[in-house]
């Protein structure tokens, strides 16, 4: 069971090094493995599929565990518990089965258990379109579980981001105590691309740990941090090693002993909003593509950035100054950026009915462009390209 | 430049790992390569397509817009993902009949193959697709034969290595006699 605590550095031999041509999905599971995931437990669901059977491969050659569980509420919960004792762990899911996590995902966040969930979208609502692509998911990552919390997600656009993204939201997690959200899509998830894997280039962080050891008397608060700073996380104990530590979802104090009052509402879970917050400058990322000329800015993300990426060369081969801003992280949402492209147009294309581009709006105070789609198929670049040839 | 390959078959003939097999040659190759798949909600037996998008520099859009070549191994994927091709087809001529569009196409190369007979006459028809990537090595010079051949190696079960060599082998003959038989 020893190696199912997360290992301390990169564990070389467990990671795939090399250059490879592999899937998103395939990208994502060796991204968990090689940031020092060690448990999965998931019901598997197209187009995530794949993360399922890979871990289920991977894991028993690295000492992990790989657990088919009966539902997506179970899913989540054993994660949590993996995660309470000390294990770096995931799962992957798509629509239907994300919706059935979200009450869990707030009990990660309640506990401050660090673990990250995949979402492959596809297209929805309900069970929708099961093998083909859709984005509709990024506000209910935002806002899925019931009460007010924080959360980081990102979006990633090629196989070698769902790689690298991954290791970060390993990362993130562990340093905020905090679930993290992969919100790929069915068309990165699936494809294939190059990917190159690194171990010299792979940074691993772990979770903060208690100082005193667990002898008898020693005073550990698991949820005690003030509101600022580094100190916006409180060191984690883990079941098992000896700590006399409660964790709850019900409000709690310092000791996490459920203490429900209005007081302790407003201390405990402002902090844990704003320890991820407050550090949102760390946290949030985005590419810019030729913004600086721009007077027309395209705002897009996951695989449809791809598609944006390809209108932008048509557009300026045909001489219209046109940019992008690609969101690597949506949430947080780099606001502040957008806030600064506030004087130009903004075109915001996305596979459903406009999700992101309320949050576009919301920073730069007046309403933007959208190319929407509902799911099925990508947005081509021809209709990206007709939207700015319309707004130049 | 950018070179967008559609291969479409029917699921089982193994047009997925063919599709994969030439991305993975354009890597070993130093170049870019995306690799993406169309099917229906049926696996087996059902029409599929890979589409490949190879490129020196990385690519943007990862989807097939227009093929500039496309091999088709099966009717039904031929006529629902084959509609606009820009340069080159592929066809298996014992699997597809043609539509006249095509026929009348201006500037189109049409190469009708025997992919599916050639691995017959090997004793494993899964290697259609083995024998068609070595055909099309030749017809289209679209990646290094070597990196081709390479992919094809390191793609396939160890136990089925030699059979798949082979395979590949007989492709790029019969490339090279439908070459020939073209310029003669």
């Amino acid at each position: 069971m020893r190696k199912l605590l997360a290992p301390e550095g990169v564990d070389r031999e467990a990671v795939l090094a090399g250059e490879h041509f592999m899937t998103g999905d395939d990208a994502c599971a060796e991204g968990a493995i090689a940031a020092g995931c060690r448990f999965y437990a998931g019901y598997p669901i197209t187009p995530s599929s794949e993360i399922a059977e890979r871990m289920a491969k991977r894991l028993p050659q690295v000492g992990g565990v790989y657990i088919q569980m009966e539902d997506e509420l179970a899913s989540m919960a054993a994660i949590i518990g993996a995660s309470c004792a000390g294990a770096k762990a995931m799962t992957a899911t798509s629509g239907p089965g994300f919706s059935l996590m979200q009450e869990n995902i707030g009990l990660a966040f309640m506990m401050e258990a660090p673990c990250v969930v995949v979402d492959v979208q596809r297209g929805g609502p309900s069970t929708g379109l099961p093998t083909l692509l859709g984005q509709s998911d990024m506000m209910q990552a935002r806002f899925g579980s019931h009460g007010d919390y924080a959360v980081i997600a990102y979006a990633p656009a090629s196989p070698q981001e769902m790689f690298d993204l991954t290791v970060k939201a390993f990362n993130m997690a562990e340093r905020f105590r905090t679930p993290v959200l992969v919100m790929a899509d069915e068309l990165v998830g699936h494809m294939s691309e190059r990917v190159v894997i690194d171990p010299d280039k792979i940074e691993i962080e772990r979770r903060p740990r208690p100082e005193a050891k667990p002898a008898e008397g020693a005073r550990i608060l698991p949820f005690g941090a003030n509101g600022r700073g580094e100190n916006g996380v409180p060191p984690m104990p883990l079941a098992g090693e000896g700590y006399r530590v409660h964790f709850t979802g019900l409000t709690h104090d310092e000791r996490g002993y459920p203490q429900i009052d209005p007081e302790t509402q407003e201390r405990m879970i402002r902090r844990k909003i704003r320890k991820i917050w407050d550090h949102r400058d760390e946290i949030v990322e985005y590419e810019e593509v030729e913004l600086d000329d721009a007077p027309i800015v395209l705002v897009a993300y996951g695989s449809t950035a791809r598609a944006a990426l390809r209108a932008l060369r048509l557009a300026r081969e045909r001489g219209l100054r046109v940019g992008m801003l690609r969101l690597i992280t949506a949430w947080p949402f780099p606001g502040r950026k957008v806030e600064e492209l506030k004087d130009r147009e903004l075109i915001v294309p996305e596979v459903n009915a406009g999700q992101m581009a309320r949050e576009v709006e919301r920073w730069a105070r007046k309403p933007v462009h959208r190319v929407n789609r509902l799911g099925g198929a990508p947005i081509a670049p021809e209709e990206i390209l007709q939207k700015i040839e319309e707004v130049a | 430049m950018r070179q967008e390959i559609r291969l479409g078959g029917f699921g089982g003939q193994g047009i997925m790992l063919a599709g994969f097999i030439l991305g993975r040659a354009a890597i070993l190759a130093g170049k870019h390569a995306t690799m993406t798949q169309s099917y229906g909600p049926e696996i087996r037996g059902a029409r599929v397509a890979a589409d490949v998008v190879l490129d020196d520099h990385p690519i943007d859009y990862p989807k097939v817009i227009r093929p500039d070549i496309a091999v088709m191994l099966f009717q039904e994927a031929y006529d629902y993902y084959c509609r606009d091709v820009a340069r080159v087809l592929v066809y298996d001529e014992d699997l597809v009949r043609l539509d006249k569009k095509h026929l009348e196409q201006e500037g189109l190369q049409i190469y009708p193959i025997r992919a599916h007979r050639i691995a017959e006459e090997l004793g494993k028809r899964v290697v259609t697709n083995i024998v068609s990537l070595g055909a099309l090595a030749v017809l289209t010079n679209v990646l290094p034969v070597e990196a081709i051949e390479e992919a094809v190696l390191r793609s396939v079960p160890p136990k089925a290595l030699e059979l798949n060599r082979e395979a590949f082998q007989r492709g790029l003959e019969h490339g090279r006699t439908l070459v020939e038989a073209r310029v003669a």
